[in-house]
């Protein structure tokens, strides 16, 4: 449970960063393949970790 | 990403995050979906230009959306308001830097999830830089429909296992009644009243409607 809101913490962060800051010091190119890998893996990681987080809990409540 | 998903996914994101009361998931939740505001204009358009979607979408929708609302200062701003809402006065700055970070994720999610056709404006004022990317996927596509219905799904899976469920957004009598739809216990004589029956079934239609209409549904085909 710590480890996966460490996940939930950490991509929730990047995400951050990468809607407001990474287009004025990194690359505002919107097809920067870089910015694409980054941007799915962050969307699946948030997800991911909020899914498994919703699931230990409905596990712990059954 | 539809505006239930964002609701519903900072719901989600408020009750992983460990929020334990309803009013501070809900403060959240609705700090997710509140970029989406916006709406507003576009439905104020519908009423000037007498219910003209084409003038609405062309002289409003398409200026405003995303615009004013999708950037750093609306999130600011969403995090003195959550701060404001916030009754529990230990709670305050956790449930503020929560609903920040559900308005961040809300501007996320468009970004990957919202089409290349909308960007978001993340320094808006200071800076009129839209932000979007060439691949991310539009609202109809079934990324986008395979996380609504996994939250919806999830909606049911928390009402019976959890005895709450991300319909508390609307009110505990609402998450109360859903909870016991979706656990199958009966219903206490006198508990309920009809019109609050009917304004929750009223609710669910719209919300159906909602989000069928962005996807180009039509019942009679």
């Amino acid at each position: 449970m710590t480890a996966l809101r460490w996940v939930l913490a950490a991509s929730a962060g990047f995400a951050c960063f990468l809607s407001l800051v990474w287009p004025f010091v990194v690359s505002a190119d919107p097809s920067d393949s870089t910015f694409r890998a980054l941007a799915i893996g962050t969307f699946v990681a948030l997800l991911g970790s909020i899914a498994a987080l919703a699931f230990l809990r409905l596990r712990r409540a059954a | 990403m539809q505006g239930p998903s964002h609701l519903l996914v900072s719901w989600y994101f408020a009750d992983a995050a460990g929020l334990e009361t309803a009013r501070d998931r809900r403060i959240v939740a609705w700090a997710g979906l509140a970029p989406d505001v916006d709406v507003l204009a576009y439905a104020g358009a519908l009423l000037y230009y007498r219910l003209d979607k084409d003038l609405a979408f062309e002289n409003v929708w398409r200026v405003v959306h995303h615009r004013y609302t999708h950037g750093l200062t609306f999130v600011l701003l969403t995090g003195v308001v959550a701060w404001l809402l916030c009754s529990n006065q230990s709670a305050r700055a956790r449930v503020a830097l929560f609903a920040m970070v559900a308005s961040v994720l809300h501007l996320f999610c468009d970004l990957v999830a919202g089409g290349p056709t909308w960007p978001i404006y993340p320094l808006w004022p200071v800076s009129d830089l839209g932000w979007s990317a060439s691949w991310s996927w539009t609202i109809g596509e079934w990324p986008n429909i395979a996380i609504l219905f996994a939250c919806l799904a999830g909606m049911f899976a928390y009402a019976k296992f959890a005895a709450r469920s991300p319909l508390e957004c609307f009110g505990d009598r609402a998450d109360a009644w859903f909870v016991r739809i979706a656990s199958q216990a009966p219903r206490p004589a006198g508990s309920e009243r009809t019109s609050l029956r009917w304004i929750i079934w009223a609710a669910v239609i719209l919300g159906a409607i909602a989000i069928l209409a962005p996807l180009g549904f039509k019942p009679s085909g």
